[in-house]
């Protein structure tokens, strides 16, 4: 087995090409972080009565979300536990049972075995029903209405593992009236690594100009964006243009100021967002403060550790399943603020399906590169390499406001390599015991040079 | 898709017109001239749209929520925008060319709510080559309507594709349908 403590160099940005390949580091991915870590499951939004259900994945588990009784929210797992066949063959809805469909096996919203067709006379009254309910997921929790499932009943609270994170994703997330996905998610596979998306979403803005230099040229003409395309120059310092964050779970964004409006297809369109942020933004202010009132106004792409990535503009949200060490699905929502008017968020959907959709035009341009930074790795000499996510080592610092560690440089690699650094953290420990004892001194692998 | 009552068929004339259109739109789609398409076989006023329809059981219908998620719900300036990414020369994506080829088929032609429009049923197959390993395929149904213009000709006025794959191995849709 490779020494996983090695696969990573946070210090110089430096990264193994084998974790985009190895079987062995891929399940051990499966066992230290995707049983140990929190991952997105749905939004309250999405499942707002007694029996509304999603199904989904935690890693490559099958899990059932369903909102009970007394309003909250658990999840089970969607495996049968006779003999193991799913429970709920679809994707949502509202129910009172789930029922297996190989025997029938029915088991309540609150995953406890209610019914076993002919229990007397198969089973002569000796199955012990209590002890047979669905595998429970051991945490559920949620986040200005984003939920996230854990397994691992030792973690630390989603407050707690969102860490430094929290205070920026508010500034999004938390917006004056809430937030909100709108359903159901498109599904599609892609044959790359699921950290590759991960680690485009948390903060390369560098890819921005060139990979999607056609489509902001056609579709982004009136956005601050449109400055980065083709990649030829920047029209400011990168430090008046946005920051960079990374934080102690490996969380981060690149945040665009100003970057927010400006990317639909018409002009009135864009004067609908820029309205709506406008009256929004003193009420950001002085709830949040004037530094996340900007952040508000900005334009984002970050990624929530392991697999959960948003951006803030074309507003997308995204899971990327892994399936293997190359492949995974990719599941994708648009997100808006409740209180929007129907047709801004009309505008808004729209808009995310044509850029990061199942047929969005930014998002096919994507592809092609997460695919191959997968796929070079299958030749045995390549993947003996490294990959290097330097940019902007030496700029980073701590900051009086915001929390963890930033950049001033908004085109930078800071949340790669805090992204890795948390990655290969978590295959390394054992505990979430040795997880914290590390919490005092994470940002040294950042800040000493 | 939509079931119609009382649906009239149209002449045999109008029928072949029809079908010379779809494969007309086929051959240009396919051979990268999609502005030839845009602008002689697309109305101005077009609605384009293809969902995926998120899998419930056929019995509920108290689960909240949209069901449909939209591929595209595009107007004539969204398809423009479409065909521009095709001709800028900086879609790293469509170079080497991707290849499509289609076979459209189980045509069926109705009079329309309208006079001189008509709704019209096909399948397709289409089968998309691109790089030197990607082939992926994908089969749907098309519910279009054609409107016949001042100057006589067809052009198409609206396309809703029920888009039945949910899970979308063929990685994306980024090409006209």
């Amino acid at each position: 087995m490779v020494d996983v403590s090695k696969l990573i160099n946070t210090k110089d940005g430096i990264q193994s090409r084998r974790i985009f390949h190895d079987q062995a580091i891929y399940d051990l991915e499966m066992e230290r972080i995707f049983a140990r870590c929190w991952l997105f499951l749905t939004h309250e939004s999405l499942i707002p009565n007694t029996g509304d259900f999603i199904t989904t994945k935690m890693g490559q588990d099958n899990v059932i979300v369903v909102r009970q009784q007394n309003g909250k929210v658990r999840a089970f797992v969607n495996s049968c536990s006779h003999r193991g066949a799913r429970v709920c063959a679809a994707e949502a809805g509202n129910t009172r049972s789930f029922v297996c469909s190989y025997h029938g096996w029915a088991y309540g919203i609150d995953g406890s075995l209610q019914g076993v067709p002919l229990e007397k006379e198969v089973y002569n009254n000796q199955l012990d029903k209590f002890t047979h309910g669905l595998v429970e997921v051991a945490l559920v929790d949620s986040f200005c209405g984003f939920i996230y499932g854990c397994f691992d009943p030792q973690a630390p609270s989603l407050r707690e593992y969102l860490g430094e994170a929290a205070w920026y994703l508010e500034a999004w997330m938390d917006a004056p009236g809430g937030t909100e996905l709108i359903g159901p998610p498109s599904r599609s596979m892609l044959y790359c690594n699921w950290k590759t998306p991960g680690e485009n979403f948390i903060g390369d803005m560098y890819h921005v100009g060139w990979t999607h230099a056609s489509s902001t040229q056609v579709l982004f003409s009136q956005s601050p964006l449109m400055a980065l395309q083709g990649n030829a120059s920047l029209p400011a310092p990168a430090e008046v243009m946005g920051m960079h964050f990374t934080s102690r779970g490996g969380h981060g964004a690149a945040i665009t100021y100003g970057g927010r409006g400006g990317i639909y297809a018409t002009a009135r369109e864009n004067e609908m967002l820029l309205a709506w942020l406008a009256a929004q933004t003193p009420k950001v202010a002085e709830r949040l403060g004037e530094v996340r009132a900007k952040f508000y106004n900005s334009a984002w792409d970050g990624t929530i550790f392991p697999n959960n990535s948003f951006l803030v503009g074309p507003n997308t949200f995204k899971v990327w399943l892994p399936r293997g060490p190359g492949a995974i699905e990719a599941l994708t929502w648009t997100w808006v603020e409740k209180d929007m008017p129907k047709e801004l968020k009309r505008i808004i959907a729209r808009n995310m399906n044509q850029t990061f959709g199942t047929a969005g035009m930014l998002e096919s341009e994507d592809t092609d590169n997460m695919e191959s930074m997968t796929q070079s790795n299958d030749g045995l000499v390549t993947r003996r390499g490294t990959l290097n996510a330097q940019m902007g080592l030496g700029r980073e610092r701590e900051d009086v406001v915001m929390p963890g560690v930033v950049s001033d440089a908004m085109i930078n690699e800071l949340s790669h390599r805090g992204f890795y650094r948390y990655y290969q953290e978590m295959l390394v420990a054992e505990s979430w015991d040795e997880l914290r004892a590390n919490s005092s001194k994470w940002k040294k692998a950042h800040l000493e040079r | 898709m939509t079931k119609h009552n009382n649906e009239r068929e149209v002449t045999r004339e109008v029928r072949d017109e029809i079908e010379r259109f779809l494969f007309r739109e086929a051959r240009l789609i396919d051979s990268e001239q999609e502005r030839e398409w845009l602008e002689t076989m697309v109305d101005a006023e077009i609605t384009y749209q293809v969902f995926s329809r998120q899998l419930r059981y056929r019995k509920d219908t108290r689960g909240s929520g949209d069901k449909e998620v939209y591929f595209f719900d595009d107007n004539y300036a969204d398809l423009a925008h479409r065909v521009e990414l095709c001709e800028n020369g900086m879609q790293w994506v469509a170079d080497p060319p991707n290849r499509l080829r289609r076979i459209v088929g189980n045509i069926e032609g109705f009079e329309g709510e309208r006079a001189g429009e008509y709704r019209v049923y096909s399948n397709c197959m289409v089968t998309r080559n691109r790089m030197v390993y990607e082939q992926m395929s994908y089969a749907y149904g098309r519910e279009d309507i054609l409107r016949r213009g001042v100057d006589g000709r067809l052009k198409l006025l609206q396309r809703v594709v029920d888009f039945e794959e949910r899970f979308v191995r063929g990685k994306n849709l980024l090409f006209i349908l």
